[in-house]
């Protein structure tokens, strides 16, 4: 009966190569991330096509009057997140007119739930209010 | 502001970014309060193309102030509201509207004649009405004698390119369908360039139906200019005398007269713009329309008869232009007066004739008063009037008078008469032959008629060979059978062809006399040129035809009238018996006194009886020359 068992217990005992797995892991891996990137980039690349034609050169622009109002590199990065997703070609746009200051914020509210997140934006975004405007965002009209 | 909006906004004015116009521009596009005139002066400020399509696409945003200043840019923002009008906002396209409307530059009525098709009907509307608006402030201005002086040029330079725009918007009328394009061209009627003119006039045209049809509906003096052009013309001419006719009043004669203002020099400008403003139809202010060039008056006689103007004042204008120093003006005047259902037509005519020695009134024009007086007299006589009798000392007047006399009594006095008074008249009358020439000018065929009876009866064709060879080829086949008739009288070879013409006129009488009148000549072919008439179907061209070559083919003849004369229509053997008497051929004797006896038709019977005397007495004649010549032998 023993003698019967003997050749599948030397199955279990005996070590297999894993060296194929590993590989094939890889790949699937290598695959998995190539789509990611392409499907972000044909993604991102739909955005743009949405938002209007874009002229000159909107980041030295946005630098340039940054710097003249005195916000720093985390509100720049904000308001081209924001512009991007209010569709608007200039984000310097944003802070010449209270209207879209405004519109800014809601977007931002919409668009970020997670609340550290939220209040980080707003907050930022009062902020340009006071330094552009004069006034905190919730005094604009 | 407080902050550092200025700063920024000072920084974008004075950066030469092309980013910057875009900012400025979507930052006003989104703005509603009170930032928006900072960023729209900013815009103007950098004054580059794209951000003045900024400003125009915010336009119904702006205060006066600014608008104004947009306004006061065009022609020279015309890129960027062509640019704009493309824009898919439809609250863009209709800024462009109203801004071209308040600039009303003519220089930008392209743009309007684009928006013309546009998607939205609203807007359609907008620019037609706009274009049209434009169309009529142009008008007015060409027509200021001060802007025409001070800035002419530009005037003609804006007039040329709304035409060119004009002309373009007509070309796809049948697409936009806009009656306000045509309305606009209307306005424009005296001044518009032949190629524009004839999308009005051409044959079936679509913007000459709609122009009637705007004429029919709006009576707008405006269109008195437009109007008077379209009289000239076949087609568009017929509706619009219609219309003219039934509505137009004194208005319209100061607007014609205004349109005719860019065609005369400076001194009939001046006599027209009097008339313009002075124009008054009872006050007798009529004495500048007397310094008005011929061919206005003329025009001006045609157009007033035409209107429905009280009669009385039709005749005080006709009065006065009876004055007018051009014959053909006086004329025109008397004619018309002849023509018209006034009622103290006879008065004015009478004036006119008694203006003719003190004056240096038209001797034509008295004399076709005069005429018309003894027309209306010799109507309203029950007998006609004899002519007076003419003396060598008569003068020219009166030997009119006479001539007219006769003219009218033709018809009713016996031939003898007649013939006396033509006789004096070509003996003293130095005008004869063109008072005759002028009634055989006459479109009245009964005229015609009436002049060839005058020269034969006057025994003068030869003198009028030449109008008598017209008239054989006459419209009316009663005057080409008198003139034909008459060439008997006219020898020479050119008779003898337009004879042989006239043997292949449409109408058989005509024929009939060729005959009569080419026997007369007998030429040497005459055989040859008459023998198909012998086949003929009508009666009288088979037996002149006969008659005429019975002697030099008497054999043929003698055939074809003995066959007459066995036809069984009684009217072949009547016109065969004709043709015996005036012939006497003695070889058909038996056959003749058969059907003297033997005949069933009496009418037969009788000329038979009559042929049978004629050839007896023929027969003694040449009896008695023969017994005579047998005793001198």
């Amino acid at each position: 009966m023993s003698g019967q068992f003997e050749e599948p217990m030397k199955l279990f005992q005996n070590s297999q190569g894993t060296t194929g797995i590993v590989v094939l892991c890889i790949f699937f891996g290598a695959m998995l991330t190539w789509v990611g990137f392409a499907l972000m980039s044909y993604l991102r690349t739909r955005r743009l096509e949405k938002l209007p034609a874009i002229t000159g050169s909107p980041n030295t622009l946005l630098d340039q009057v940054c710097s003249l109002a005195g916000l720093g590199i985390s509100d720049r990065h904000l308001l081209k997140k924001v512009a991007f997703r209010m569709k608007l070609p200039q984000p310097t746009s944003i802070l010449l007119s209270p209207a879209l200051l405004l519109q800014a914020a809601k977007t931002w509210k919409q668009t970020h739930r997670f609340s550290p997140t939220q209040n980080w934006g707003i907050n930022r975004l009062d902020h340009i209010a006071r330094q552009v405007f004069g006034k905190p965002l919730s005094d604009l009209t | 502001m407080a902050g550092n909006y200025e700063k920024i906004v000072n920084l974008l004015r004075q950066t030469p970014m092309p980013a910057a116009d875009q900012t400025l521009g979507f930052a006003l596009i989104s703005e509603q309060n009170e930032l928006v005139p900072v960023l729209a002066c900013t815009l103007l400020n950098r004054g580059s193309d794209e951000a003045i399509e900024y400003v125009i696409r915010a336009y119904h945003k702006l205060d006066a102030q600014i608008q104004q200043n947009l306004i006061e840019r065009c022609p020279g923002i015309s890129a960027a509201l062509r640019v704009v009008s493309k824009d898919q906002g439809v609250q863009a396209r209709n800024n462009v509207i109203s801004i071209i409307s308040a600039a009303n530059h003519p220089k930008l009525a392209y743009i309007l004649s684009y928006m013309l098709h546009d998607e939205v009907p609203a807007l359609r509307t907008s620019a037609a009405e706009a274009f049209k608006t434009m169309a009529l402030c142009l008008v007015t201005q060409s027509e200021t004698p001060k802007r025409r002086d001070r800035k002419g040029a530009d005037t003609n330079d804006d007039l040329n390119q709304f035409l060119v725009t004009l002309d373009s918007s007509l070309e796809t009328f049948v697409h936009h369908l806009r009656t306000e394009v045509v309305e606009a061209a209307m306005y424009f009627g005296p001044l518009l360039p032949k190629p524009i003119w004839n999308k009005f006039t051409g044959e079936r045209s679509r913007v000459g139906r709609t122009a009637v049809e705007i004429l029919q509906r709006d009576s707008n003096v405006n269109f008195a200019g437009f109007a008077f052009r379209a009289l000239s013309c076949p087609e568009l001419g017929k509706a619009v005398i219609k219309i003219i006719a039934a509505g137009c009043n004194g208005d319209f004669f100061r607007r014609w007269l205004s349109f005719s203002w860019y065609r005369y020099d400076q001194n009939v400008r001046k006599n027209l713009a009097r008339i313009s403003k002075e124009f008054s139809w009872l006050a007798g202010g009529l004495h500048p329309l007397l310094e008005t060039p011929p061919d206005l008056q003329l025009k001006f006689i045609d157009i007033l008869m035409l209107t429905a103007i009280p009669a009385q004042e039709k005749q005080e204008i006709l009065s006065a232009l009876m004055m007018a120093h051009d014959p053909q003006v006086q004329e025109h005047v008397v004619h018309t007066l002849t023509n018209a259902d006034l009622p103290d037509v006879q008065k004015l005519l009478e004036r006119a004739i008694s203006l003719e020695p003190a004056t240096r009134f038209s001797a034509r024009a008295a004399r076709m008063a005069h005429r018309h007086l003894i027309r209306i007299n010799s109507s309203n006589r029950a007998h006609p009037v004899l002519p007076i009798m003419l003396d060598a000392k008569q003068t020219q007047p009166g030997i009119e008078q006479y001539f007219d006399q006769l003219w009218f009594a033709f018809d009713r006095l016996d031939p003898s008469t007649a013939r006396a008074a033509i006789e004096r008249l070509v003996r003293l009358d130095e005008y004869f032959i063109d008072h005759t020439q002028e009634k055989i000018a006459s479109p009245d065929p009964e005229d015609r008629m009436r002049v060839l009876a005058l020269i034969r009866l006057g025994r003068l064709p030869e003198r009028f060979a030449e109008d008598i060879y017209r008239l054989c080829n006459d419209i009316d086949p009663m005057v080409r059978s008198f003139a034909v008739r008459l060439l008997a009288d006219i020898p020479g070879p050119a008779t003898e062809k337009k004879l042989i013409e006239a043997l292949d006129d449409d109408d058989q009488r005509v024929q009939a006399n060729a005959i009569e009148a080419l026997e007369k000549f007998n030429p040497p072919d005459i055989m040859e040129i008459l023998e198909p008439k012998l086949e003929s179907s009508n009666n009288r061209i088979r037996a002149n035809a006969i008659k005429a070559i019975l002697k030099p083919q008497f054999t043929l003849a003698l055939r074809v009238l003995s066959s007459m004369l066995d036809h069984p229509d009684p009217t072949f053997r009547r016109s065969a018996l004709w043709a015996v008497i005036k012939t006497t051929p003695l070889h058909l004797g038996a056959k003749i006194d058969k059907l003297a006896r033997e005949d069933p038709d009496p009418d037969v019977k009788a000329i038979a009886q009559q042929a049978m005397k004629a050839l007896l007495q023929n027969w003694k004649e040449a009896k008695n020359i023969e017994v005579n010549s047998g005793v001198n032998e």
